[in-house]
């Protein structure tokens, strides 16, 4: 219980969830039209607002991990980053399940990245675990909360 | 506790809400914008058995039902199952070659030199939502091979008519 509270590695996690949320945004900033065609491959969304989270999603992504780096209301943007990556992994067991082989459409917009889900899902829970302890840690490290 | 758990939670919405105004901003000036509302086909709906967006003009033909079925009745004809081989193992098209694409690598030896590059191929997977079968028919392409189809409708609209199948669940 300690470890998970521990602050320093709470930094530690923050600088890398946030860093790779960062970095996964970029592509889909620069290339909205194609992350709202792998969305569409998802066959999750309606099809409606699949333009609109595309828009929005690899803001908050980008967003949520400045702020988690900087320490500013960092357990608001670790909450946000940890729900995405919640949402991620059963977006990606359904089409795990569904039997669908499809773009993750994870650090990249290319069609042509495309891993075995099992292995996204798994990263996706170390990534939640990741989340889960920054925000639990105790507030010490670096915070201006 | 709890109030610090409403706070973070109203911080978390507002973190939200504010980057997806900065979202919109961004999408409404930049050269890389796009339409609010995109032209998909409704997931939900009856074209949810159309063909995968990323098919292009450039691909092979598509087949419907029928027609697969049609060709089906030729011997001469090679269907090939692009999915993995626990899905060809429960249940497949009769005579089917299972040539799971995500392993194209490991069955490319084993498997090509069975299907001469002038033959009728028919390629397919799970379903309309399965784009195995297009990526499989691209590689065929690739490799030489000059009569290909994609029978986008797959295993699930095979099953669904009822059609014979071969396999652990048939």
């Amino acid at each position: 219980m300690s470890m998970l509270k521990n602050s320093w590695l709470g930094l530690f996690f923050r600088v890398v969830l946030g860093g790779i949320f960062i970095y996964a945004s970029l592509d889909k900033i620069l290339h909205p039209e194609q992350f709202a065609r792998i969305i569409f491959n998802y066959h999750l969304v309606p099809s409606n607002i699949i333009n609109l989270m595309a828009i929005i999603l690899p803001w908050v992504e980008f967003g949520a991990g400045v702020l988690l780096i900087a320490g500013i209301w960092p357990r608001a943007a670790g909450t946000v980053l940890t729900g995405l990556v919640a949402i991620f992994i059963v977006a990606l067991s359904i089409n795990w399940f569904r039997g669908v082989n499809l773009e993750c459409g994870c650090f990249t917009v290319s069609a042509d990245a495309k891993s075995a889900i099992g292995e996204l899902i798994l990263r996706d829970v170390a990534l939640l675990l990741a989340g889960l302890q920054s925000i639990m840690a105790s507030p010490r490290a670096w915070l201006t909360d | 506790m709890k109030n610090r758990l409403k706070k973070e939670l109203v911080r978390a919405l507002l973190l939200v809400f504010v980057w997806s105004l900065v979202a919109a901003a961004v999408n409404t000036v930049s050269p890389r914008r796009i339409a609010w509302v995109g032209p998909w086909p409704s997931t939900f709906g009856e074209d949810s058995a159309a063909v995968p967006p990323s098919y292009t003009e450039d691909d092979a033909p598509i087949l419907r039902l029928q027609e697969a079925f049609a060709m089906f009745q030729s011997p001469e004809v090679v269907f090939i199952d692009a999915r993995d081989p626990a899905d060809y193992e429960w249940g497949h098209i009769p005579g089917a070659i299972n040539f799971p694409f995500d392993f194209y690598d490991d069955y490319a030896d084993s498997v090509l030199p069975l299907i001469s590059t002038s033959a009728q191929v028919v390629t397919y997977c799970g379903g309309a939502d399965c784009e195995l079968s297009l990526y499989l028919a691209r590689q065929l392409s690739n490799e030489g091979y000059e009569h290909i189809f994609i029978f986008f409708g797959g295993q699930t609209a095979w099953e669904e008519a009822e059609l014979p199948m071969e396999g652990d669940d048939s």
